[in-house]
């Protein structure tokens, strides 16, 4: 009950009185007719007591009064107990607490003012708690638009820093140097951590790198434009892939956060040579395959991921490269992905499904295999960030 | 199997039983339970991964947040129970010669007494 509120404001003034001569049936009568639970008695303008229903219950019928001749002066309750009009409700409200009281009589010197019942009372705490709770809700409601506002900013914000980052990491790339290129970058959310970018770094040598930071949502994201940003700077200075991916490693690691890191693979390819020199770092193994044998030649060595170990030392493979090779790279968001029945998808069947598109001759191998992650996985939600990017190594 | 995380202890060795999949969803919950731990000075940690049927990179991202938390000279981690599948996903990722992967709890455990033996 918030203080403040005083008895003269809640008040009944319209009380319904009669004398001490009144009868007792007569007064029953004026309460029916009044629809009020009690009658002030009153000598002049003085109240000298209340008569109540209880009154006639407990002392007239109990005593086996004469019903006709008891008078509300002979069964009224005498002791009256008043407030203020000045009084407070709190006040009241201790006093109807007692338990011994319905109503109370608010006088005012000798004066009667008006009367308040315990209802009224309960009605006054019905009112200000609904008051309460209709300021409440109006804040909550205010709150409510406010999240909303603030949650239609930061969606459209991760929208274009999304869109930003989609043109950042993964340009169009179609054929550079005799290589052609397709891919497929699709993120769970609006922002992503998976990477890849293809560049040529002279007449003669194209780099291919794909990295995938651990996770996804926005740290991911600042991460992956962190490791762009390096890539782009340290691709230029070496064509020797482990020095590249040493040096990016130096510098991301005091960057990173704890417990994220960036596995990936970084490729450099002499066009007239047809040799690439790589490094593998904690990615799932890339796929070479020899089109016309339809066999895997194998990407060794493995290092571990950038972000793990501040001294790690890189260690790159050479392999040669020949028309009609394709190179297939990939994230582990499409190899972790699970169907309805909680099987994983794996590396195996996911290699299985790019040979069968190769030796069935397909085109738009990477959205084909995208769409059958996808596929495979059902109702189930992809929880990852997906990167597929097919390199061919034309004839 | 709903994600759950064990503790049990054996002197100053605490060892957490893992249940479930150890991935996106359930890795910060280990993380939060290994920062507890840290906090409250406990350095020598094994993680129990028999009852863990799936580790995705996240997951496999909160052993190596575990690995960097604590100190190296005064506990470190272990892990054991891993399945051939769990162990695929730290070879794929090379991580296994940066976690101390480990037979059994026993093997574990001693492996901690013989490092205070060393310190000694």
């Amino acid at each position: 009950m918030p203080a403040g509120i005083s008895i003269r404001e809640i008040m009944r003034t319209d009380v319904i009185s009669a004398s001490e001569k009144t009868k007792a049936w007569e007064a029953v009568q004026l309460m029916y007719d009044n629809n009020v639970g009690s009658v002030v008695v009153i000598k002049g303008k003085k109240p000298v007591g209340i008569f109540t229903g209880r009154d006639l219950v407990f002392k007239a019928l109990k005593n086996k009064m004469n019903m006709d001749e008891v008078t509300v002066g002979d069964v009224m309750t005498k002791d009256i107990v008043s407030v203020s009009p000045n009084d407070t409700v709190e006040d009241a409200q201790s006093i109807f607490e007692s338990g011994e009281f319905r109503h109370l009589l608010v006088v005012n010197g000798n004066s009667l003012q008006g009367i308040i019942s315990i209802k009224d009372l309960l009605k006054i705490r019905e009112r200000v708690l609904q008051k309460k709770v209709d300021e409440k809700t109006e804040e909550i409601l205010k709150v409510r638009d406010d999240l909303e506002k603030s949650l239609v900013t930061l969606n459209r914000e991760m929208k274009y820093a999304g869109l930003f980052q989609k043109q950042l990491v993964a340009k169009k790339i179609t054929r550079i140097n005799g290589l052609k290129f397709s891919n497929v970058y699709e993120q769970t959310d609006q922002i992503g951590g998976d990477f890849f970018e293809v560049i040529k770094i002279d007449k003669e040598h194209v780099g291919i790198f794909v990295a995938d930071v651990m996770g996804h949502g926005i740290v991911s994201a600042m991460i992956a434009i962190e490791l762009k940003m390096n890539f782009d700077q340290q691709s230029r200075n070496s064509l020797n892939t482990a020095e590249v991916i040493e040096k990016m490693n130096r510098n991301l690691i005091h960057l990173m956060p704890e417990s994220y890191f960036v596995a990936g693979f970084y490729g450099i390819v002499n066009t007239r040579t047809g040799n690439m020199n790589f490094t593998q770092f904690g990615l799932p193994k890339p796929t070479l395959l020899n089109c016309d044998t339809m066999r895997l030649i194998p990407i060794r060595p493995g290092n571990m991921p950038i972000g793990i170990r501040e001294e790690t030392k890189f260690v790159s493979g050479n392999v040669k490269i020949r028309a009609g090779y394709k190179l297939l790279l990939f994230t582990d968001g499409c190899t972790e992905q699970k169907n309805n029945a909680g099987k994983l998808l794996s590396e195996k069947r996911f290699i299985g499904w790019f040979k069968e598109m190769i030796m069935k001759g397909e085109n738009n191998t990477a959205k084909k295999l995208y769409k059958k992650v996808t596929d495979y996985s059902e109702d189930q939600p992809i929880n990852d960030d997906i990167a597929i990017l097919l390199c061919e190594f034309q004839k | 199997m709903s994600f759950q995380i064990v503790e049990r202890n054996r002197g100053d060795v605490v060892i957490l039983d893992v249940h479930g999949k150890l991935d996106v969803q359930s890795s910060p919950l280990l993380k939060v339970r290994l920062e507890s731990l840290v906090n409250f000075g406990h350095q020598k940690i094994v993680i129990n991964l028999t009852d863990v049927d799936f580790i995705d990179s996240t997951g496999a991202g909160s052993l190596m947040y575990a690995q960097k938390i604590i100190n190296p000279v005064t506990g470190g981690l272990r892990l054991i129970g891993l399945s051939p599948q769990n162990t695929n996903v730290f070879s794929v990722l090379n991580l296994t010669d940066v976690l101390s992967i480990m037979k059994n709890e026993e093997t574990a455990v001693s492996s901690f007494h013989r490092n205070d033996a060393t310190m000694h």
